[in-house]
């Protein structure tokens, strides 16, 4: 808890100061507001880190600890998530979102296979008929619809 | 008033808006029956959904979510002794017990008939008490505007965490996202580092749908376990329904439980009204010692507060355009997306949104009655068997095709994901997450009665002091920063002096 809140209060300090720093050639009154947010986060991180090094005993409880067995499954979701994002774009949304869902599905122990695919063709099948023919968004441009011609 | 009350209620009643407000509650008492999911990450993935909806639908749907989760929450913390949502673990107290008697059922009506309770009670203090506030409020000038933001944005990052140095960082750190773009006065570009994706600023709803839904979604991998082992119990569950209450026996419950829950909606950072209101059933029943064994009553007033303060929270939310939690937070981006601007004018410009929203909470809550008794609780509760490991996917695909579909961009994704991280560590560290939405959400608004302020009195910055209305702003502002400073020193106190107790008694 003492080193969360210290690691945290020196990393908010140092976003801070960049945000002030950043701000000062705004003029006609623009780099007023960021500044004097800035300034207001500066010193409570320094509050933040007199409290964790002087005073621990003030820190408020926290969220319990993690396991670390859940810390890498949680690291592994977003990692994938960032993937995921990524690869939208080359991809396509249905091509992406499907191997998306098969792949979590898998990686995260699910052994259903008739679930796994059916779940992710039909789920994301429907939610882009959804977007494309009810909300009238188009999805990104895709692989697997490209193939079949739709 | 009572004109425009009358009117958006026949408004109300259209077939898109009917069908919209039986989806969202339907969908509420399903995501509200998921563990780690609930309200917040319901309404936070729904938003992009009503982009090509009209007002009144969208704002049907939302409101139909908000409540059925309320009551959502209920069925695995009565079935599996397992809160759906924070505000159900009172209701494992006594829900619980309930079943184990084989009463399951009779308690899953029971708790459904509370929440519908509740919660039309809440939305109609929001249709009486909403607008004399709007009509008080419509006379403030910017410095007094600038104010409420300011006192919104201390109450938020004051009361909803537990640490008020981390909420008022998540608040500025909010309120500078806020300032990404094109000023509004001067037209200079501010933190863009020349993308000309940000030149508009960072889109609300990437950012919500990023630290509301990423995180939770993610995090539902701790869950895992507890799920795999609900699932597998719900078969053995036997759901007869009978009736085990009468009015007569719970109206204590439900005055007190109401009472509580809209006064704790109004005042935003009490997350314990549950607790309290259950201790105060207990206190004016007539049987409090069958509390925690199976009462009735204490089930009651458990689920009537859930739901008592959902319409409530959205009096500042509507009035002053000051949330007070973090649903009210994303019904204010919901306005802001459907191109309304939350505060006193909306109840003068469009009466018929902001009523008609209202008429919503009311028959949404109304409608917990036949779709959340028994036999659809027994529907909803097969949610839970759900697997994690396809939920968690399927929630992200959800969130990002929606957060695109918003604005018809990737880069909004990009931003969701982002932020999504950002959300992410926040919570490990502690830090709060609806100050930021908060900040995002008033920043600009704030800024701007700032510097409007500043400029009609040529730079003077007692225009913002030396207003009576500003004064009595200032103090409450004052008073709810000093409030938990107050807490604190009491704790330390108390930790202090167990100590000194505990020292002496080792001593001897």
């Amino acid at each position: 808890m003492i080193a969360k809140d210290t690691v945290s209060s020196v990393v908010v300090f140092f976003f801070s100061l960049g945000a002030f720093v950043l701000a000062q050639n705004y003029g006609g009154g623009a780099e007023l507001f960021p500044r004097g947010l800035a300034v207001i986060m500066m010193i409570a991180a320094a509050g933040m880190f007199l409290r964790a090094v002087f005073w621990p005993a003030a820190i408020p409880e926290g969220t319990p600890k993690m396991e670390r067995s859940e810390r890498d499954v949680i690291t592994f979701c977003v990692i994938a998530t960032i993937g995921y994002v990524a690869l939208i774009v080359p991809l396509g949304f249905v091509t992406a979102s499907v191997a998306f869902v098969i792949v979590m599905s898998y990686a995260l122990g699910m052994r259903n296979h008739l679930v796994i695919w059916l779940t992710a063709f039909c789920f994301v099948g429907a939610l882009y008929y959804l977007f494309a023919h009810v909300f009238h968004t188009p999805l990104p441009r895709d692989l697997i619809l490209e193939l079949f011609g739709i | 008033m009572f004109h425009d009350i009358f009117t958006a209620l026949i408004e109300m009643m259209t077939i898109g808006t009917i069908v919209a407000m039986i989806a969202g509650t339907c969908l509420g008492i399903c995501l509200g029956a998921l563990p780690g999911i609930g309200a917040t990450l319901g309404i936070a993935l729904a938003i992009p959904f009503t982009y090509g909806m009209g007002p009144l639908p969208a704002l049907a749907l939302l409101a139909g979510i908000h409540n059925g989760s309320s009551q959502g929450g209920a069925i695995p913390a009565i079935l599996l002794n397992m809160p759906g949502t924070p505000g159900a673990i009172v209701t494992t107290w006594d829900g619980h017990p309930l079943a184990q008697q084989g009463k399951a059922g009779g308690a899953i009506n029971l708790s459904a008939m509370s929440c519908a309770v509740g919660g039309s009670l809440s939305a109609l203090s929001l249709i009486l008490l909403a607008p004399p506030l709007a009509k008080v409020a419509l006379a403030f000038g910017p410095p007094e505007i600038f104010w409420v933001n300011v006192f919104g944005i201390a109450t938020v990052a004051a009361l909803l965490g537990n640490d008020l140095l981390k909420g008022f960082i998540a608040a500025c750190f909010g309120l500078l996202i806020g300032t990404i773009g094109l000023d509004n006065v001067s037209g200079h570009e501010r933190y863009t580092f020349g993308m000309l994706e940000l030149v508009n600023g960072v889109a609300t709803v990437a950012v919500m749908v990023g630290m509301f839904s990423l995180p939770p979604a993610w995090n539902l991998v701790r869950h895992a376990r507890k799920r795999q082992s609900a699932a597998a119990s719900i078969n053995k569950i036997r759901i007869v329904s009978e009736k085990i209450w009468t009015i007569a026996g719970v109206w204590r419950a439900w005055s007190v439980a109401s009472f509580i829950g809209i006064i704790n909606g109004i005042l935003p950072g009490s997350a314990i009204a549950s607790f309290i209101a259950y201790n105060e059933a207990k206190r004016v029943s007539k049987n409090p010692e069958k509390f925690g064994k199976g009462s009735i009553e204490g089930l009651a007033a458990a689920e009537c507060v859930n739901a008592a303060d959902n319409a409530s929270a959205l009096i500042p939310t509507l009035t002053l355009g000051v949330p007070g939690s973090n649903v009210a937070a994303l019904m204010l981006g919901a306005l802001l997306i459907q191109g309304f601007q939350p505060g006193p004018q909306l109840f003068r410009d469009a009466p018929n949104i902001v009523y008609g929203y209202s008429w919503a909470l009311v028959i949404t809550a109304l409608l917990l009655v036949p779709l959340g008794g028994a036999l659809a609780s027994r529907i909803f509760a097969n949610v839970l068997r759900i697997p994690t490991t396809l939920l968690l996917p399927l929630i992200i695909v959800i969130a990002s095709a929606g957060v695109f579909a918003s604005q018809n961009s990737m880069f909004d994704v990009y931003v969701a994901a982002f932020f999504g991280v950002v959300g992410l560590a926040m919570i490990r560290f502690d830090f709060p997450i609806a100050p930021v939405i908060i900040g995002l959400v008033l920043g600009a608004k704030a800024e701007f009665n700032l510097r409007v302020s500043l400029m009609m009195s040529a730079g003077d910055y007692g225009i913002l002091i030396f207003r009576p209305i500003c004064i009595i702003l200032i103090i409450l502002t004052i008073l709810i920063v000093t409030f938990p400073l107050y807490r604190a020193y009491q704790d330390w106190r108390k930790r202090r002096e167990s100590g000194g107790e505990r020292q002496v008694s080792a001593e001897q």
